[in-house]
């Protein structure tokens, strides 16, 4: 018997239970796991250390926890927004485009190279310098885009019996509303704090995955299925933080700064939806919501400020990350590492220490003022086992005339033999390559 | 990608008599994807890479249920012996 006469080879009838007829509609499964069970783990395709904004810091390589002298010093150092001398707005825009070198070792059909682009707001903040009780204050809101999930894979994966080709799309970002605070506690002393809210605001907090798979496969005697699977993955991200951050100047050209971004338990609303179609037959769609927790690692710094002139500064930054502590608990209470997507017991993630080092040297002309700034940063990512490292430079420019100041600068970011982490269980790496421009726009008032 | 498809086929038989079980219902998790075993008692499920349950059900037999880890990439091989109620 067939129900497809026409064809050469009709798919065998028993695939499908004819019960399953009743799921040909949505299923609606609350709190079901189904196929959500399976780990999704953070890919974040961004440098995943909490680092702050602005085209002028990340000009300087992002060394700037010592310095920390302008409206992003709440993304910085907050203990630095006291040196704001009158109050200013600041926008930062970003354009990022990544390569992914693909390596599959044992499926060089697979071996591709992925490119993906994206533009968009970095930040932005508006900062007020007051005098309360004849002590400097300043009060800042900023609005900062920290972690970027962009990515997009196209491949193919042959192995005895099957033949897979992928399609992976994966969007969204992780913004944060910080309302600062700086306080001139004395005259050579400085501290700060910045209130970090971790919800929907100007764009959607949180990313999201779809993976389409079409597949031939062979079943255990041989006869030919045709299976496409379809799985989108949603995370909606929320949840507080602080920073907390001291600026203290030692000399007269030597400033010490010091940063502890705490850990926190975001919530995750994960709505997965899988589509399955055992073709020629309808498919089936199924969508599961589930109540999730990401433990967020704590972060902490010390930067070193030097100003040689006011024509000449130098920066250094050295700060942690406690990877070990970024923790994906599911809807039963399993905890998974989001990097790897193994069970915590199973998982060896390591801390990373990040060294950020620049200069910034101005020309002044009457009526303007240009910067020249460059820096270098080793900028590991967590891994299974230990990290992955990457490196990168930075050059940066700008102009100020009168009250408002333009800047911008470039980035590259390279990650040799990386990525072990994203593909299990195939053997894998990646080259990645990553060409970042900012633009800040400030106005002092 | 960590949560790419896996698959798994195998052949359903009779634990007394080992013969191939046709129509016995197939499924991960319990869910609402089903497949039916064939004529030869084979089957293939797709699922998500990930930690699931193949659940066997056949009328006049016990309930088969057993762990298995889909891999992405991978077809996963497991016999299913299903014993007499």
């Amino acid at each position: 018997m067939s129900l497809f006469p026409g064809k050469k080879k009709p798919r065998p009838l028993w695939t499908l239970f004819p019960a399953a007829v009743f799921f040909l509609s949505t299923v609606l499964v609350l709190g079901a796991t189904g196929w959500a069970q399976s780990l999704q783990s953070a890919e974040i395709a961004s440098s995943p250390n909490p680092v702050g904004s602005g085209a002028r810091a990340l000009g300087m390589g992002g060394a700037f926890i010592g310095v920390a002298d302008d409206a992003t010093a709440a993304s910085w150092n907050p203990g630095g927004l006291t040196q704001l001398e009158c109050p200013e707005i600041s926008a930062v825009g970003t354009a990022v485009l990544r390569s992914e070198d693909n390596l599959f070792p044992d499926h060089s059909e697979a071996s591709e190279k992925q490119t993906v682009s994206r533009g968009g707001l970095n930040y932005l903040s508006a900062a007020c310098p007051l005098v309360v009780a004849d002590t400097n204050v300043v009060a800042s809101l900023n609005y900062q885009h920290l972690y970027d999930f962009t990515r997009e894979w196209n491949t193919r994966l042959h192995s005895e019996g099957l033949k897979q080709a992928w399609k992976v799309d994966q969007g969204g970002g992780l913004y944060a509303l910080g309302i600062a605070l700086g306080v001139q506690v004395s005259p050579r002393l400085a501290v700060g704090c910045t209130l970090n809210l971790w919800e929907d605001l100007l764009y959607r907090n949180g990313w999201e995955q779809v993976i389409r798979t079409r597949n031939r496969v062979r079943d255990i005697l041989g006869d030919l299925h045709r299976v496409n699977h379809y799985v989108r993955n949603r995370y909606d991200f929320s949840g507080w933080n602080v920073n907390v951050g001291a600026l203290w100047n030692l000399t007269e050209h030597l400033s010490l700064g010091l940063v502890f971004k705490s850990p926190f338990t975001a919530e995750l609303a994960h709505r997965t939806t899988s589509v399955i179609r055992y073709l020629p037959y309808p498919a089936y769609r199924q969508v599961n919501f589930l109540d999730e927790e990401l433990d967020m690692p704590m972060s902490y710094g010390v930067g070193l400020g030097y100003r040689f002139s006011d024509k000449l500064t130098a920066a250094l930054d050295v700060s942690r990350t406690q990877w070990e502590d970024f923790v994906y608990r599911s809807a039963r209470g399993r905890e998974f590492s989001p990097v790897s997507g193994l069970p915590l017991g199973k998982s060896r993630i390591e801390a990373t220490t990040q060294v950020r080092a620049g200069f910034e040297r101005l020309f002044i002309r009457p009526g303007f003022v240009v910067p020249l700034r460059a820096g270098g940063f080793y900028d590991p990512a967590p891994a299974e086992g230990g990290h992955d490292p990457y490196y990168g430079f930075s050059l940066g420019s700008g102009i100020g005339v009168g009250r408002t100041v333009w800047d911008i600068a470039y980035q590259v970011r390279l990650g040799t033999d990386v990525g072990s982490s994203i593909v299990r269980p195939q053997r894998f790496s990646q080259d990645v390559c990553e060409h970042t421009l900012f633009t800040s726009l400030i106005v002092h008032f | 990608m960590p949560s790419s498809t896996g698959f798994v086929t195998g052949i359903v038989t009779d634990a007394l008599s080992g013969a191939p079980l046709e129509g016995v219902t197939l499924t991960i998790d319990d869910e609402a994807v089903s497949v039916s075993s064939g004529p030869r008692g084979q089957y293939l499920l797709a699922g998500a890479a990930g930690n699931h349950t193949l659940v066997a059900r056949k009328s006049g037999y016990k309930r088969y249920a057993g762990k298995i880890t889909l891999l992405s990439g991978v077809t996963k091989t497991r016999n299913v012996s299903m014993a007499p109620a």
